[in-house]
């Protein structure tokens, strides 16, 4: 089931952080509500729902 | 700021793709400086300011990208404002030309391309925000919420 809680939210960057994006589940930002979402493996986030990726969060990553 | 002709038609095609994906951003100053701002409501439901600022090499440069609300922005029980901690790995941020807003690192400039677009470097500035939320809950640096190259 999706959900947009903070807690949900902590636990997948944290665990993405810490170099194992969380099996079975993905992360995307839903247009309709503006926030970011936590999905189950069995859900489809849809094709217009841009799916949080590792590319995204490794830009991050680099040394400033 | 002189855009180009090449540089303006990009900025058409940017205006239209963030009317698309974000409605709450808007370009500012198309014939000077010209930036993009908005704000967000985060998934915790605070309010914050974003600034995207673009330099005149857009969009072969990364813009700069600030949280300018709320302002001054602290850290973990209030204890430091996060601008203080300058240009920090830790805290994925630069030390910010701009007086009370915090200036964020979205992308490193090695990563950038002219592939890269406004609407998701506003997207990675709110991922941001939602690592400096984590980070508010215990003080853990924002690093421990973005993944590492």
């Amino acid at each position: 089931m999706a959900t947009d809680s903070h807690d949900e939210i902590k636990n997948f960057l944290s665990q993405a952080a810490s170099g194992n994006m969380p099996p079975g589940k993905q992360m995307v930002f839903n247009p309709r509500t503006g926030k970011f979402e936590v999905l189950s493996g069995h859900e489809r986030p849809g094709d217009t729902v841009p799916q949080v990726d590792a590319q995204d969060m490794r830009a991050f990553g680099r040394r400033a | 700021m002189a855009w180009d002709t090449i540089q303006r038609y990009r900025l058409s095609l940017e205006k239209d793709v963030l009317a698309s994906t974000f409605p709450a951003f808007t370009f500012h100053d198309p014939t000077g400086r010209t930036y993009v701002s908005g704000q967000w409501h985060s998934n915790s439901g605070k309010l914050y300011g974003l600034h995207v600022q673009l330099t005149a090499g857009f969009p072969d440069e990364c813009p700069s990208t600030y949280i300018t609300m709320p302002s001054p922005l602290y850290g973990y029980r209030n204890r430091r404002t996060i601008a203080s901690y300058g240009t920090s790995h830790a805290m994925h941020t630069w030390k910010s030309d701009r007086s009370g807003w915090v200036k964020i690192c979205t992308y490193h400039s090695a990563d950038w391309s002219a592939d890269q677009g406004i609407a998701k470097v506003i997207r990675k500035g709110m991922l941001w925000i939602l690592a400096y939320e984590c980070h508010l809950d215990d003080g853990r640096e924002i690093a421990s919420f973005l993944m590492s190259a």
